[in-house]
């Protein structure tokens, strides 16, 4: 994280919240991260971590019942919640794109992929006329590898794979800078997840564009990320460049957690461990380290108050017990 | 239908509440007095309800009794003035309420009684017998309902109020069977259907148990709608000279209001009750399902938004929980 | 196509379903319509009519599958029987008369309504939560239950008796001919204003609800987040991506918006006088005038089924999902 560059977008303290019965609910607390160009952040966290909140915040597109309390978003160094909605409008897509979950769901379904596609033009590009649209949505199509004719399609008449190329397709079409990913290939079965997978992966290094790629699966993230954040209860917990993360062996009890459920194929017996528990609901949050109720290392500091996200070099864990934890875990 | 629904809107709220509709099953009778609009619904609705009950006691004559001026306005004497006839108006209303009362609640009761067994019942078991009762409600639905109680009311010559309640309950079941039907389709792929069904239950017990329980605003809102039609079926056919005249209700103050005259005369007292009163009667109905619609689909309800002071570039309502489903 | 064979196939059951109602429910009833008739018409109209009559509603020895099958032939060939408040014009005269009247209003009526409602509906939505929602979704309850007669009594005494802005009854002035004139359309676009009024009025509000709680479950999509995000303006999302979504629903409920608007034609078509099916209809109760009251109520159930026949078609051309589905 510490480099020379400047980085497209940062986040600077941000804490979103939304309004409940119950009184608020923080789905992000206290989040700060920077994406430089064309690297690819990995954001691991489990679903009700507030992974998907920081995206929306991130585009500007919180629900009406959430709002950015506190904080910072920095699109290239501007920011994006002292921006007018018009030069917001403007800039978003155009700097900054999204590939959403769920292609089924964000594509229209009375609109043709077509129409939606020239929409983008329309809006970002004016002066352009019909026919470099059609150009530009065919070289465009050419990269994610769909053939032109469906356009014309309507998207209940796509495969999923299909869809989510051309999600692929229209988040790239303004060539951004940063392109954010929420859980991109999770609705897609393992073939085609992984084929989505080296889809990014190609374009991205043809395009150089940067990429937020988030994700409930650490094998993805670490698959395709040059920089790891894990979050927790709306907490970054962790972060490192992937080939920190790899090798070291000293993490977060959560990361840890993480890394062991999964399998490895060279086991001789795959032994799968779950961390125990689940996610707390964001408006009974624990005092203190959010996980502590679930973590096998708990010790008395971690009950009073939130641990800083804090380490040497270029790895940062908010952990009280992080130096202790390896010890402990070899003697059991 | 009504599940702790507040938890739909933040991100890794209890998933165990979600499963268990239980908690509030019977919250959205607590609901619909928290909610402004369907509480002035109940409110109407109450006091139309203490009329309807309280009518010998605050009508003062007899509502038959032609023993007054003629088309007299409002007075101290007769508070609603007299019809053509030299009948006391206020009377009427009065008697009136209590009389469509009971057949809009009489017709209501029997057609959603028809509803549920034409529509909810064959949709939980299925099959072939589901597919014919779904073609019926279809048919039903698009045979136009008043034409067909006028003719059936044509030919019953002596009408009165039960033979009132028949036509009108027997006809107009149709439109809330579709509803009934699709709800329990759609309920009975719940995921606490399905443990229940794993857990050995009969068909019956879990109908009974687990779904009739979570559809009872359903039914409460299917038979708010029922009196509300049956209401204004009963002033229609009324309005045609079926039905029994000789007594009060609402729908024969129109007829006769429209056959003495009263647009004629200028007697905009004989002629304003009956249909205000079917109208506000029907607003309270239609207010007090507001509130239940508010209740039962989260979106449509009123989200807590946050303060002003910082700007917020989100417009649509409660998105929250779908947006972070991982 | 399959899918448009589907929906003709529906169209002939419930038409076979709403003859066989117009067969049946005479038949059904205690005491004889015929009879009653009879008696009531005797020596007003000639022997071999009242023979028919009593033929038409079972008063005959032969089997029910005989009556059945006799009662369809005739209805083949469009005898269905003489009117006898109009003695001795044949029901299928009168009913040629009045249809156009209410189809032409009530099919107006509906239209206005359903575009005006539509449109009040986006901007409800659009308002969500704020005063003009509260306002437009509050006054529906109330507008939604007034009672066709009493509305239509109303504005008959205001704007009709009282005002004389309006003309106060029949579909047209008497003084003019029929003809396709545009003063005689004028005329008849003028006595028809008050009845239009009186069903747009309470049928707007359930268009009204269905289009805004359709579009604000429709601006909870994903597609929608989505739109946002492209850069499309609130007015574009509103209009070019949430209606179209919204107003298919909005389409499936013409089945219960129409049954609506034909029972209020008939009771405001008895307040204007209007000559129409329902006023017809009024004057078949009024007389006892059983053949003329079948014939109405079958042709007013069979044109609101083609009405619902044509809506589908126009439902499944709107949803690409509806319509591809039926060619796959």
């Amino acid at each position: 994280m510490r480099r020379d560059e400047v980085p497209i977008l940062s986040v600077d303290h941000a804490t979103v919240a939304y309004a409940t019965r119950e009184g608020m609910a923080k789905a992000v607390d206290d989040v700060t991260l920077s994406i430089f160009p064309g690297s690819i952040v990995g954001l691991v966290g489990e679903s009700g971590s507030g992974k998907s909140t920081l995206a929306a915040a991130l585009m500007c597109l919180l629900p009406s019942n959430a709002s950015l309390l506190s904080g910072h978003v920095l699109l290239n160094g501007k920011d994006l919640y002292q921006m007018s909605e018009q030069h917001l409008r403007r800039i978003r897509w155009a700097q900054m794109s999204m590939v959403f979950q769920s292609a089924m769901a964000t594509l229209n379904p009375v609109l043709t992929v077509g129409q939606q596609f020239r929409e983008i033009f329309r809006i970002h590009e004016p002066r352009m006329t019909r026919e470099d649209q059609q150009r530009r949505m065919e070289e465009l199509l050419g990269t994610v590898r769909i053939h032109t004719q469906h356009l014309r399609n309507y998207s209940h008449e796509l495969s999923g794979g299909m869809r989510q190329r051309i999600a692929l397709a229209m988040a790239i079409a303004l060539d951004p800078e940063l392109v954010i990913m929420d859980e991109p290939t999770t609705a897609l079965d393992a073939v085609v997840q992984h084929e989505i997978l080296e889809e990014i992966r190609r374009i991205q290094q043809i395009k150089r564009f940067a990429v937020l790629f988030i994700s409930h699966d650490l094998r993805l993230v670490r698959y395709i990320s040059s920089e790891i954040l894990v979050m927790y209860a709306g907490k970054i917990v962790e972060s490192a460049p992937i080939d920190v993360f790899t090798e070291t062996t000293r993490h977060h009890p959560y990361t840890r957690g993480l890394l062991d459920s999964i399998p490895q194929l060279r086991d001789e017996q795959p032994a799968l461990h779950s961390i125990p528990g689940s996610t707390p609901g964001l408006t009974d949050l624990p005092v203190g380290c959010a996980f502590h109720p679930r973590c096998p290392y708990v010790q008395p500091p971690c009950l009073e108050a939130p641990p800083p996200l804090e380490g040497m070099e270029s790895q940062l864990v908010a952990c009280y017990e992080v130096d202790n934890i390896e010890g402990r875990r070899a003697h059991a | 239908m009504a599940q702790t629904i507040n938890m739909d809107a933040v991100p890794g709220g209890d998933p165990k509440k979600k499963a268990l509709p239980s908690d509030s099953r019977y919250g959205w009778l607590k609901a619909l007095w928290r909610n402004r609009k369907s509480r002035v619904g109940v409110i109407i609705f109450l006091v139309f309800v203490f009329i309807g009950i309280l009518a010998p006691l605050i009508a003062r004559y007899s509502p038959t009794s032609t023993n007054f001026g003629l088309l007299q306005p409002p007075s101290a004497r007769h508070w609603f003035g007299t019809t053509g006839l030299g009948q006391d108006v206020w009377a009427q209303f009065v008697w009136g309420t209590r009389s469509s009362l009971i057949v809009g609640f009489g017709a209501s009761v029997l057609s959603t009684i028809l509803a549920v067994a034409i529509g909810m019942y064959p949709a939980y078991r299925g099959g072939r017998l589901d597919q014919t009762m779904a073609t019926l409600t279809n048919i039903f639905m698009v045979i136009p309902g008043l034409p067909l109680m006028i003719v059936a009311a044509a030919y019953v010559h002596e009408t009165n109020a039960f033979s009132m309640m028949l036509i009108i309950g027997l006809t107009g079941w149709a439109g809330r069977a579709r509803v009934l039907r699709s709800q329990t389709l759609s309920m009975a792929n719940r995921e606490f259907v399905w443990a229940a069904r794993l857990t050995g239950a009969s068909n019956g017990r879990v109908l009974v148990r687990e779904i009739l329980p979570n559809m009872t605003s359903l039914f409460f809102a299917s038979l708010m709608y029922g009196v509300l039609g049956a209401i204004l079926a009963e002033a229609g056919l009324e309005f045609l000279g079926l039905g029994n005249l000789t007594g009060a209700s609402w729908g024969s103050m129109l007829y006769w209001a429209n056959n003495g005259g009263a647009v004629l005369n200028g007697a905009w007292w004989w002629l304003l009750p009956g249909g205000l009163a079917i109208a506000v009667f029907g607003m309270s109905l239609a207010l007090i399902n507001f509130g239940l619609d508010e209740v039962t689909n989260p979106r449509l309800r009123v989200v807590a938004t946050m303060k002003p002071g910082r700007r917020r570039y989100g417009k649509l309502a409660g998105k929250g929980g779908s947006f972070d489903e991982a | 196509m399959r899918y448009i064979l589907e929906r003709l196939g529906f169209l002939l059951v419930s038409a076979w379903a709403a003859i066989t109602i117009n067969f049946v429910l005479p038949r059904m009833m205690p005491g004889n319509p015929a009879l009653i008739a009879a008696s009531r018409y005797q020596g007003q109209v000639s022997p071999r009519a009242l023979h028919a009559l009593k033929l038409q509603f079972g008063v005959t020895n032969k089997p029910l599958v005989v009556q059945y099958g006799q009662y369809l032939i005739n209805l083949l060939h469009g005898h269905l029987g003489t009117s006898l408040t109009y003695y001795p014009v044949p029901v299928i005269t009168v009913i040629d008369n009045s249809l156009p009247w209410t189809l032409g209003l009530a099919g107006m009526a509906t239209v206005i309504a359903a575009v005006l409602g539509t449109f009040l509906g986006i901007y409800s939505a659009w308002k969500h939560n704020r005063a003009a929602d509260s306002v437009l979704t509050t006054g529906t309850t109330f507008t939604g239950a007034i009672p066709h007669q009493w509305l239509g009594l109303l504005l008959l005494f205001g704007l009709g008796y009282g005002l004389h802005w309006f003309p106060v009854a029949h579909s047209y002035s008497p003084s003019m001919t029929p003809t396709w004139s545009l003063p005689f359309i004028e005329n008849v676009m003028y006595h028809a204003i008050l009845p239009a009024l009186t069903i747009v009025v309470p049928g707007m509000g359930a268009w009204l609800l269905h289009m805004r709680n359709n579009m604000i479950q429709t601006l909870g999509e994903d597609y929608m987040v989505f739109a946002r995000a492209k850069g499309v303006s609130s007015r574009g999302q509103m209009l070019h991506h949430a209606a179209r979504n919204a107003l298919l629903p909005s389409v499936t409920n013409f089945a219960m918006a129409i049954a609506f608007v034909v029972g209020g034609v008939i009771l405001v078509e008895i307040v204007f006088s209007y000559p129409g099916v329902g006023y017809q209809l009024f004057m078949a109760v009024s007389n006892e005038d059983y053949p003329l009251m079948q014939g109405l109520f079958l042709f007013v159930s069979l044109s609101v089924l083609v009405v619902n026949f044509l809506v589908d078609l126009l439902y499944g051309w709107l949803d690409p999902r509806a319509r591809r589905a039926g060619e796959a």
